[in-house]
């Protein structure tokens, strides 16, 4: 198989940021694009510098809105890391992703106990790539924030396995769980919900359960996201049985 | 007792897949137990053997007109084609699970000559139609690489990029390459800023290690 | 599950044990009496993949003429297979004083593939329900110890190198052979499987900073 088996399992942590960073987020821009074409004119007559203007391309042909010095804008995360990097924008930090903002969440995930806070779902990776690449954009101290978060990501983690102990067959609901960290537990869930799954089909009314199948489809059902690729019968046959 | 080599080979394929899902890098074949797929395919035969046999009495008996106690008939005559059905089953997932891997080997190699020199302590391990199989499995992937999808290095780096230059360290000497950003000379234990996607094969091959 | 799955092969090869229900001529081999007949009655022990198919075989229809089974015999199976000691009533006993320190390995290294298919024959609701409950509560420990173990190698890991790995190795892996002994084939690979991901996530976290 081409694509190692560890990568059929579930999303590389590297992928899951690849993912996140086609998020959008608020900048203040450094500088001002010129407009194409016709707004070009107007634009450069009162600019009496001409190296100071910008024109954004991208690659998949797709319109970037014109930046205009200070004035907040939003554009994709990849896209403001890599203004970022050449100092040419500063990233408007989340209102979430402050000491107040998390203190809010923290205190939520203290009281209800069966729940999760409502932090975005993708919450780990952007403040992980924020703190490490956006550090001078921050009002509150890092160190404060790093640390709200990784209590966060404690408390919540208590949960999740609390939450294990009522694994069951048929269904699971992990609300408000982030990308990242659902990911982590893909590979856990996916297995045991599917044994428990056959374990429970197995004594269900053969009558009406097909011999087992020993297509090998192993090839076919590549999906990383929520199938198992170990047990062809999850993905080949949606009433799966062994006999 | 029928069969009881094909458990072994099993058994084998069992270590050797666990061998291999432990270490994640390079994919390593064990030698091939020729000496054991021999003894089970002597032992098919004796089946087959056995199971034409019992036909041909089948046939003598209900051609005599004689009450045939059937079911006895049947009873040996399914053991022994169960017996050769397991045997084959072993035998097919043994070797099944080995050209697997061999795929993995192929990817692993970027579908580059897979037979080549430092890869020669492997082969030893495959037999010859498995070197073959290799080596025809490879050919395909350059195939698929060469043909339309030559815009996309299906065998590349499976990471996601995350910048677009990057701090690379000379592991081994590999004389000077050419980039649009100009001339480099790899000589050992030197750095570069270069580009990512200039060097990517370089970095897979082992010349350098990204920093 | 596939046929090629190596593991289902070795769940089939789990042995049975068998009761003959007609004398067999010829069958002694598979109780180490070969050239003799086995008798009605005669107790052993057979592989799952023989066993099971002889017991059912009378639902097996014949193409052949002179293979039907008889119209005036009321069709017996061959063979009868009798709870395995997997299943016994001592090891669920086991399971239900004390589910995780049991050591499955030992009892069947494929316990709940064997389980499975057990209970798809003869439809043992207690079973399964006895089954279910034991991965559930495993599971919870084999996913803390998978966690747990991320962390410790959190930093080795980021390093990176093998000589630090093999190092700091020794005091983990006396920790974690001991209870992973004790785990079924398919516990281990959950085990493996969700320790890989957990110790990728960490090593992701601890790049970052």
């Amino acid at each position: 198989m081409s694509l190692p088996r560890r990568l059929q399992e579930t999303f590389s942590p590297e992928e899951v940021q690849f993912i996140v960073e086609n998020q959008k987020i608020k900048i203040f821009p450094r500088i001002t694009t010129s407009k194409r074409r016709s707004g070009n004119g107007s634009h450069s007559s009162n600019s009496d510098d001409d190296m100071s203007r910008w024109r954004m391309l991208t690659m998949d042909g797709h319109e970037l809105e014109n930046m205009i010095v200070m004035k907040s804008t939003e554009v994709t995360l990849w896209l403001a890391l890599l203004l970022k990097q050449q100092s040419k924008c500063n990233i408007i930090i989340p209102e979430w992703l402050t000491v107040k903002g998390l203190d809010l969440m923290l205190q939520y995930e203290k009281r209800n106990i069966q729940r999760f806070s409502a932090l975005p779902w993708d919450w780990l990776v952007v403040s992980e790539i924020l703190f490490k690449q956006a550090a001078d954009d921050f009002n509150d101290p890092i160190y404060e924030l790093r640390n709200r978060i990784q209590d966060l990501k404690e408390i919540r983690q208590m949960k999740v396995l609390q939450g294990l102990k009522n694994l069951n067959e048929s269904h699971m609901q992990l609300d408000n769980l982030g990308l990242l960290e659902i990911n982590e537990l893909r590979p856990f869930i996916v297995e045991v919900m599917d044994k428990l799954r056959q374990i429970h089909a197995s004594v269900l009314d053969t009558t009406e359960t097909e011999p087992q199948d020993y297509d090998d489809d192993k090839d076919i059902g590549m999906g990383t996201s929520i199938s198992s690729n170990r047990d062809t019968s999850s993905s080949g046959l949606p009433n799966a049985m062994s006999f | 007792m029928y069969c009881e080599l094909a458990n072994k080979l099993v058994v084998e394929a069992k270590r050797t897949e666990q061998l291999n899902s432990r270490n994640n890098a390079r994919t390593t074949l064990p030698v091939h137990n020729d000496e054991l797929v021999r003894d089970i395919l002597n032992e098919v035969t004796q089946l087959k053997k056995n199971l034409e046999f019992f036909k041909e009495q089948q046939d003598i008996m209900s051609m005599d007109g004689a009450s045939v106690d059937s079911n006895v008939m049947k009873c040996q005559y399914f053991v022994n084609l169960l017996c050769l059905e397991r045997n084959k089953r072993c035998l097919l997932g043994y070797q099944k699970l080995r050209s697997d891997m061999l795929d993995s080997m192929a990817w692993e190699n970027n579908g580059m000559d897979v037979m080549g020199s430092d890869l020669g302590e492997e082969n030893s391990n495959l037999t010859h139609q498995e070197q073959e199989y290799l080596k025809k499995y490879s050919e395909l992937i350059t195939d698929m690489k060469s043909g339309e999808l030559t815009d996309i290095d299906l065998s590349g780096s499976l990471t996601p990029p995350r910048e677009i230059f990057i701090d690379v360290r000379v592991l081994k000497d590999a004389g000077e390459i050419q980039t649009e950003y100009g001339v480099f000379n790899l000589i050992k234990d030197s750095q570069f800023f270069v580009r990512q996607s200039d060097v990517e094969r370089l970095i897979q091959q082992g010349f350098l290690q990204k920093i | 599950m596939g046929y090629y799955d190596i593991d289902d092969m070795l769940t089939e090869g789990s042995e049975i044990p068998c009761k003959f229900l007609q004398d067999i001529p010829g069958l002694g081999y598979l109780e180490n009496n070969p050239g003799k007949p086995i008798k009605a009655n005669a107790k052993l022990m057979l592989p799952y993949w023989l066993a099971h198919i002889l017991a059912a075989i009378d639902n097996i229809p014949l193409s052949e003429d002179s293979m039907t089974v008889d119209d005036e015999e009321e069709p017996v199976p061959f063979l009868e297979m009798s709870t395995p000691e997997s299943f016994s009533q001592r090891v669920i006993n086991a399971i239900k004083t004390d589910p995780k320190s049991l050591d499955l390995h030992s009892i069947n290294p494929h316990f709940y593939e064997l389980a499975i298919k057990w209970c798809a024959i003869y439809s043992v609701k207690d079973l399964a329900k006895v089954v279910s409950e034991l991965l559930l509560q495993r599971s919870q420990d084999i996913n803390n110890f998978a966690y747990s173990m991320s962390t410790q190698t959190k930093n080795i890991d980021s390093i990176g190198t093998m000589s630090n790995i093999t190092e700091s190795k020794p005091n983990n892996l006396l920790a974690s052979s001991s209870f992973l002994m004790t785990l079924d084939e398919l516990e281990k690979y959950v085990y493996r499987t969700s320790h890989e991901s957990y110790k990728n996530s960490k090593r992701w976290m601890y790049q970052n900073k």
